[in-house]
């Protein structure tokens, strides 16, 4: 057998001469690089191995309950708020008021504790909470319409984009009605009897600064809404007002006694906030009452 | 069935399930492919070894992610072309593409001969492989490049052209202009 190259032909296609003069290259890659490489492989493998191979299908079973878990527990959770909020309303048995003893009468249902928080309001409709708070006729037959101003589904949401001010300054006065018991020019029985959480009020609070309606401002003050309470981002009823240029609303919560550097969770405060949105006359204001 | 018999892709499913000899199959399969296009791109060794490692370091750790939706040479060769763009780019500017176009310096005492063969087919054999590295060392980066891939990644035209994010013209025409000048260098030789 010759180990001799055949001759170089000049007239091979290039591909071809390329190939023969590669096939005589011997040139490979170190031992080390090729050990390295393989090495690398075989943890990486071994890592794989543990992580596919090991397992059996009822492990397999687990491991996927256990990545559902967060979804199956909020599950169960949203099941059970619900069940405690809504379902006494249908559970239990209302006596028509005529029937109800007289002791009885003007009395919060009992089913509902006087520590629960509020319904959410996305689950209520103003339809629903007319329907609750329409005064109780003489007889079992209660009004098949509500009033016209309480169509609307209530929105839960503060916002720091100023809305349209219509809907701006409907919403809160809404709630305000219904809190203060006068809605629509009727008695709430319920808001009587069944004086709302607290959070709730400070809720309403926030939503009236936000709108600049004082006479609401008012109403939850009087109720004993706290003038301080922050919502979820850290705002205070005085940092909405700020926000949405209400300069009456500011001034009215500060002469009322609002912590003009409450600051928000990001650590905004009143005067920060004033400033950013180029309202002079609030930031003054603001100073005025100790802002810093 | 032999590892040897199964196609790269499902060399490479079985790897990411933690099939180490389904990797070592595979580099088997294609080590000289790869050493060849990146030795020969950069025309240093040293350079070449580093590079070596980095690709198929980096073909290891990305076999979970890996899609056989394009066959694994053309992804091997992207990731080996992709690597040494970056070699050239900053990291070892010394490799640069540039640098070592036309005059490039023969790279001489690394191709070491059948030892069975005696010492004039060694000398003929080492002659003839440093004549391809000169001619390959002579030809533009970019030409040298796209042959490279072509030939020893076994691309297809358009798999140079999507590799490279060149048009399939521009490859065609450097892929023509490479083989007439390797053609004319190699002659030289003869």
């Amino acid at each position: 057998m010759s180990t001799v190259p055949p001759p170089w032909d000049p007239s091979d296609d290039a591909d071809e001469q390329y190939r023969r003069a590669s096939d005589l290259d011997a040139s490979r890659p170190s031992e080390a690089t090729r050990r390295a490489v393989l090495s690398h492989a075989e943890t990486l493998a071994a890592a794989r191995a543990r992580r596919n191979g090991g397992r059996r299908p009822w492990m397999s079973a687990l491991g996927a309950m256990l990545r559902w878990q967060p979804a199956i527990v909020g599950t169960v959770a949203s099941a059970l708020l619900i069940a405690v909020l809504i379902a006494p309303q249908f559970l239990v048995p209302r006596a028509p008021e005529s029937s109800r003893p007289e002791s009885l009468r003007d009395v919060a249902p009992v089913t509902r504790p006087a520590t629960a928080p509020p319904p959410p309001p996305v689950l209520r409709t103003e339809q629903q909470e007319a329907k609750a708070q329409a005064p109780a006729p003489p007889g079992p037959a209660r009004p098949s319409t509500p009033p016209a101003t309480l169509q609307r589904a209530r929105s839960p949401s503060e916002s720091y984009s100023p809305a349209p001010r219509e809907a701006a300054l409907n919403e809160p006065r809404a709630d305000m009605n219904a809190a203060a018991g006068v809605a629509a020019g009727v008695t709430s029985a319920r808001a009587v009897q069944a004086p709302r959480p607290s959070a709730s009020r400070a809720q309403t609070l926030r939503r009236a600064a936000a709108a600049g309606d004082l006479a609401a401002l008012g109403a939850q003050l009087a109720e004993g809404a706290d003038i301080d309470a922050r919502d979820e981002q850290g705002r205070s009823a005085l940092m909405l007002a700020v926000v949405n240029g209400r300069v009456d609303a500011v001034e009215w919560l500060l002469a009322r006694g609002a912590d003009p550097n409450a600051a928000d969770a990001e650590g905004v405060t009143p005067l920060q906030a004033a400033q950013r949105n180029g309202r002079p006359e609030i930031s003054s204001a603001l100073r005025r009452h100790g802002a810093r | 069935m032999n590892d040897a018999d199964l196609s790269d892709e499902t060399l490479m499913g079985r790897f990411a399930r933690g099939d180490a000899g389904a990797f070592a199959a595979l580099y088997r399969r294609h080590e000289l492919r790869t050493w060849r296009y990146l030795e020969r791109n950069v025309g240093d060794r040293a350079a070449a070894e580093e590079l070596m490692q980095e690709v198929w370091f980096a073909v290891a750790r990305e076999a979970d992610r890996y899609q056989p939706t394009a066959r694994f040479t053309t992804w091997l060769f992207a990731i080996a072309r992709n690597r040494m763009v970056d070699a050239v780019r900053g990291r070892r500017p010394q490799v640069s593409l540039d640098e070592m176009g036309h005059e490039a310096a023969p790279v001489i005492g690394r191709l070491t001969a059948d030892a069975g063969a005696g010492p004039l087919a060694a000398a003929e054999a080492r002659d003839r492989a440093q004549a391809l590295r000169e001619a390959l060392a002579r030809l533009p980066p970019e030409q040298r490049d796209a042959l490279l891939l072509q030939l020893e990644g076994d691309l297809s035209v358009e798999e140079v052209a999507a590799i490279t994010r060149a048009s399939f013209e521009t490859v065609k025409s450097r892929l023509r202009y490479a083989r007439t000048r390797l053609r004319e260098l190699l002659s030289e030789y003869a």
